[in-house]
Order: C-alpha cells, then structure tokens, then sequence
C-alpha cells in the first residue's frame, strides 16, 4: 500500500472534520452544557446553580429535574412573554416579506448596472453598528424626535405622538434590522427566475398580476421560506430592539432570559428559557423543512 | 373562431422595432392568409423572432400597425389577444402538473370545471400525452415537453397559433417525425399556425407559404416551391437549398429567354425570365438540375473530386477548370469516381439569373 491514499484520506478527513469539530465545539458543547444548567436549581455561589448529580451515602445520585419547565409552563408572565415574542416575530416578519419582496423584485428587474448598486444600498446599513442603528431610532421617534418634529412643525398634530417605547416602534427596528435579510434571498431566486414561463402565463391569458401570482410567486416560494426564516428565528429572541424601543407594557421572552440571568442570578430558569425558545422556533422550522421540498422543487 | 373568408389571419403594415442602435424589425409588412401555415425563415438575428413577439403581443412596435382577423391589435397586450405561442424553451410552468399546465389557459377563460377537464383530456389525448398528465415537466423527455407546450397552446383553440423553433431543441430523427405531426395537427385544426425557423429544410417541408427574413427586413415571400424556384437573390438562393452560383455574360436578350456564356464555358445557354441590368449576372442551377455529361455535349469540364453516396442520390463534387467548385446531385448511383474527368450539362432554359456579384 502506498502512502498516499492515507494521506489523502487523513487530508479530507480533516477538511470535512474542521467545521464538525468546530461545530462541537461551539454549538452542540454549549447546548448540551445549557440543557444541563436547566435541569439544576439555582445556589448561591460560584457558579450559581446545583450539581446534576452528587456524591452522596458513598453513591451517585441523579439530582435534576424538569422543575424548571413547570415553572416556565406554570406562569403565565412567561408563557405570555413567549407567545407574546412569536406575535411580534410572526407579524414582524410578514411585515418584512411584504415590504423585502417588492425591493428585492424590482432590484431583480432593475437593470444590470443599477442592480449592483441598489444591492448596496441593501447591505449599506451593516457597515454600522446593529446597537448604533438601533439607537439611531431612538432619535427619530423621540417626543421631541425627527418624525414629531417635522409633523409638529407641519402643524399636522397638535402634541407629539407616542412613538418611541410602543410594540409600534419594535416592530419598526426589527423590519429596520432584518429587512436585508429578506431581500437577499428573494432576490437571488428572482434573478435567476426565467422569465419565459412568465410571458407563456400572458400569452395564455393571465393579466401581469394573475401571472404574478400563479407563476413568479409559485416559483420564488423558496426564497420567501428562507427570508422568513432568516428574519422570524432571530426576531423571536430579539433582544436589543425591544429593550431599547419597547415599552414596559409586554416583554418579549430575549429579555426575561436577561433579566433571569444577569439580574436574578437564576441560572437554570435562564437556561431553562432558552431551551424552551430553541424549542418553540426548532419546531416551526422542522415543520417547514418538511413541507418546502415539495412546494420548492422547480 | 376563424375570420371571415377573405381577411388573412395576420396583416402587418409597416411594423419596426429598434432596440437601441439595432433595428431588430425594419419596415415590415406581411399578410399571412387565414388557414396558411406559415413559415418565416431567417438567420438568427435576423428579426424573426422579435416579429414573432411582436404579432404575440409580448413587445410593442415602435412604429407601424398590427392587425389579427382584421382587428387592429397594435396596442393591445398579449392576454387579451386571440393568439398562443409554443414557445422555444417550451417554458412550461415547472411548478404545476401537465394537466394544470394545460389548464392554465382555460382557468384564465374563467371556464367550468367540467369543461376545462373535457378539453384538457382530449387535447392531450390528441398528442398521445393522456397517460402523463399528472407529471410534472421535469419528469418527462423533450419531446414530451414540447407535446405539452403545444397542447397549451392549442387548447385555448387561437385564431393563430404562434410556434418559435419548436422543432430546434429535438433530435433529429424526432424532429422529422414532429414535423408531419405539427401539419396534421394543423389540417385538423385548422388553425393559422406561423412558425419562426432557421431551419428551410423545416421550413420548405410543411409551409404553405413563408417569407424569409434577413437584417429585420422580408426579403422574399411565396410558396416554398416559388422561393426555391425563382429566388429573389444570391443571399437567398444561397440560403434556401443548395445553389451552384456562375458569374455570366449576357450575350443576347430575346423576349422570354436570355443568352448568356458561363465564365469558361464552351457555350452559350439560354435562360427563361427577364435578366438583372447590365453585361454580367450570376446563373444561379440547383444541383439537381445539372446533369453529368460524358460525350462533349458539356457546357462546363472539370474533375471530379469526391462522391457521396445518400441511396437514392448521389452528390458528385467538380473541380472546374478554372478552380471553381460544383455540386450535382443524380439519382441513384452516379457512375463516377474521384479523378474521373466529367462535363457539367443542364437543360434549355434551365436556371435562375441573378444580379452578378
């Protein structure tokens, strides 16, 4: 046998190893390490919650429990928090799609030399801060803010609106934040859409937008899947949009978890949170995972 | 669903389409005539195609007007005319089943259900595609696709049937046998069908008529059998069928026939028809209307330097004696090998004069 065969097995085996071990590493080991905290209960000390399992009478005992979820489950603050956190995600991301998909079609539509630059314009927003972004929000929906001021001056409204810490203006940073999100991938599917089936579509009848409708959507459904993916599974978790837009009337589940975490030092309920979350948004996705192939496959 | 006897199917006067610089349809007027299968013939980029989307209503003309039965269509959009088209790429929807494909048209029609169910069945039927209409497009062969997209295209029964190189994406051998297929379809329908094609082995083989295209302009137009005959000029001849081109002297005129000596040739030849001006023309002879001559009886000599043998014809390659080439083409076997010194002969008044190069 030769030298080389192995060798270019141990080659491959490291090149296709390097991104499983980095996702052991960074994303089953924290994971596995969080569903552990969650089964614990909180102690004082360092670090601030219980052993799973403890040496006791000269013998291993088994000392989690799912006491954590009953409380989650239990208490309608949470329950409220997590439906609440879906709502907002839900309605974020459709507010998304119908806002992404007309920009990423007319970006597809637009001609080649404009193209590369209204794609810029998309991504433009990245090149500052998320934090920053959001805070510049902060500004412009202020009492004595941009919008405010301009209708003030207009003499459109006689006292200055409630915009800034409202569900309104969550709404406004997470479409603001994840709108690019949305547009990328509908507009790559869009710009590699042929365009004959839509001309067949009037040719046998159908108006521009009944061939819209029964063709071009049809046929970009797997980039609308994956924007709102990509926008709704972060917006779940949102944590800076609504702690620095929202109000104090509702919490979205991103803060309770901080708020368990950082503030009441209860790590298990925290960890406990965010298993829950992975589960609420795990779900929905599997469901459309099942569903997409046949509705995707061109 | 056909327009009174008289009015053709199509009349276009006077339709131009520029893009930019490119004058993809430059003055064109043509009249296909109701129940004609039509052919335009032309090179790619010769504006066929862009004509073809002009009478589809899938581009608007800069200038001129386009009539279908008579009505005058220049502005009305491709949903609102009484014409489909099969496109070349078949551009089916790959999305929907071949039933639903075929729907489509009809679900616009806003008709019932049982109805639209009937006339799907039985135009399918009528292709042979009964059994595959709940594939999807990607399941089934080209030439299964192709089915579909005329079938699509027919089942809305158009006044005129628009086909743009339906036959180009097929194979060969299927491609002969769709050809027979596509006119019989046609003669049950009796649908105008216009047909775009490069191909004028395709295009002489099932048109009633056809027009031949060339830089966005009609250069010609007539039956396939006219075309051929009596082409208008050496693009053309050139373009339809083979063509032997001779530079000619005129010699003498006479009312219905013209003198004229092949460059090198022993004789003067007499040709029917009125010649271009001038003391020079191109003799244009078909390879089938020369024959080998071996008893001096030759208008042209030369060598024969190669034979192919096609069954029931052969094609006999001369050198001539001053270097040009010739093309005959016999029935059966033509007696001759590579080597062999032969004459070229062709009977009175055979041929097409020409403007001389």
């Amino acid at each position: 046998m030769s030298a080389r065969p192995s060798n270019a097995n141990a080659g491959s085996f490291f090149v296709a190893g390097l991104p499983y071990g980095w996702l052991l590493a960074f994303v089953a080991a924290p994971l596995f390490v969080i569903a552990a905290i969650s089964l614990t209960d909180p102690a004082e000390g360092v670090p601030p919650y219980t052993a799973l399992v403890s040496r006791g009478d000269g013998t291993w005992r088994w000392t989690g429990d799912l006491d954590n979820y009953w409380t989650l489950g239990g208490d309608w603050h949470y329950v409220a928090a997590y439906l609440g956190s879906l709502r907002v995600a839900f309605v974020a991301t459709l507010l998304t799609l119908l806002l992404g998909y007309p920009m990423a079609y007319a970006i597809a539509r637009a001609r080649r030399e404009w193209r590369v630059l209204l794609l810029t314009a998309v991504m433009l927003p990245f090149w500052t801060s998320f934090l920053i972004r959001v805070y510049a929000w902060i500004g412009i929906l202020n009492s004595n803010g941009f919008i405010n001021t301009a209708l003030l001056d207009l003499g459109l409204i006689e006292e200055p609106l409630a915009l800034l810490y409202t569900e309104f203006a969550v709404y406004i940073g997470i479409i603001y934040a994840y709108l690019p999100f949305m547009v990328m991938p509908i507009f790559a599917v869009l710009e590699r859409l042929d365009r004959a089936p839509v001309e067949a579509a009037m040719d046998l009848g159908a108006r521009p937008i009944t061939a819209f409708l029964t063709v071009t959507l049809p046929l970009s459904l797997h980039g609308v899947l994956a924007g709102c993916l990509l926008v709704f599974v972060p917006a779940v978790g949102e944590f800076v949009v609504p702690e620095l837009l929202g109000g104090s009337d509702f919490l979205m589940i991103g803060q309770l978890l901080w708020t368990e975490s950082f503030q009441n030092r209860d790590w298990p309920l925290a960890a406990a949170i965010a298993v829950a979350l992975l589960l609420v948004v795990a779900v929905p996705i599997l469901v459309l995972q099942k569903l997409s192939p046949r509705a995707t496959r061109a | 669903m056909t327009p009174p006897a008289g009015v053709p199917a199509v009349a276009i006067a006077g339709v131009a389409k520029h893009y930019g610089d490119v004058r993809a349809v430059d003055d064109v007027s043509l009249e296909v005539p109701s129940g004609a299968f039509f052919s335009l013939l032309g090179a790619s980029g010769s504006g066929k195609s862009t004509l073809l989307r002009l009478i589809a209503g899938l581009e608007f003309p800069d200038h001129g007007r386009i009539l279908i039965a008579g009505q005058d269509v220049t502005r009305v959009p491709a949903y609102l005319r009484p014409v489909n088209t099969v496109f070349q790429s078949y551009a089916l929807f790959p999305h929907l089943s071949v039933f639903d494909n075929v729907a489509y048209g009809l679900r616009r029609e806003g008709l019932a259900r049982p109805e639209i169910e009937q006339r799907v069945s039985e135009t399918l039927r009528m292709v042979a595609m009964g059994d595959f209409a709940r594939r999807r497009p990607n399941e089934l062969s080209g030439g299964q696709q192709q089915r579909v997209a005329i079938c699509r295209a027919i089942v809305k029964r158009p006044l005129l049937l628009l086909l743009d190189e339906p036959l180009a994406a097929l194979d060969r051998r299927l491609r002969e046998h769709t050809r027979f297929e596509l006119k019989s379809l046609q003669d049950r329908l009796g649908i105008t069908f216009l047909m775009v094609t490069h191909d004028q082995e395709e295009a002489m083989s099932i048109s009633t008529k056809l027009a031949v295209m060339d830089h966005g302009r009609i250069v010609q137009q007539g039956s396939p059998q006219e075309v051929y005959a009596r082409p208008r000029n050496r693009a053309i001849a050139d373009f339809i069928g083979d063509a032997n081109l001779f530079q000619v002297d005129v010699e003498r005129r006479e009312d219905e026939r013209t003198w004229v000596r092949v460059a090198g040739g022993r004789r003067a030849v007499s040709v029917t028809g009125t010649p271009p001006q001038g003391d020079h023309a191109t003799l244009l002879l078909r390879p089938e209307e020369i024959r080998l001559a071996r008893d001096g009886s030759s208008v042209l000599d030369g060598q024969v330097t190669g034979v192919s043998f096609l069954g029931s014809a052969s094609v006999v390659m001369v050198r001539l004696d001053d270097g040009r080439m010739a093309e005959v083409r016999a029935q059966g076997p033509a007696g001759v090998t590579a080597g062999d010194r032969i004459g070229l002969t062709w009977a009175t008044d055979v041929g097409v004069l020409l403007e001389a190069e």
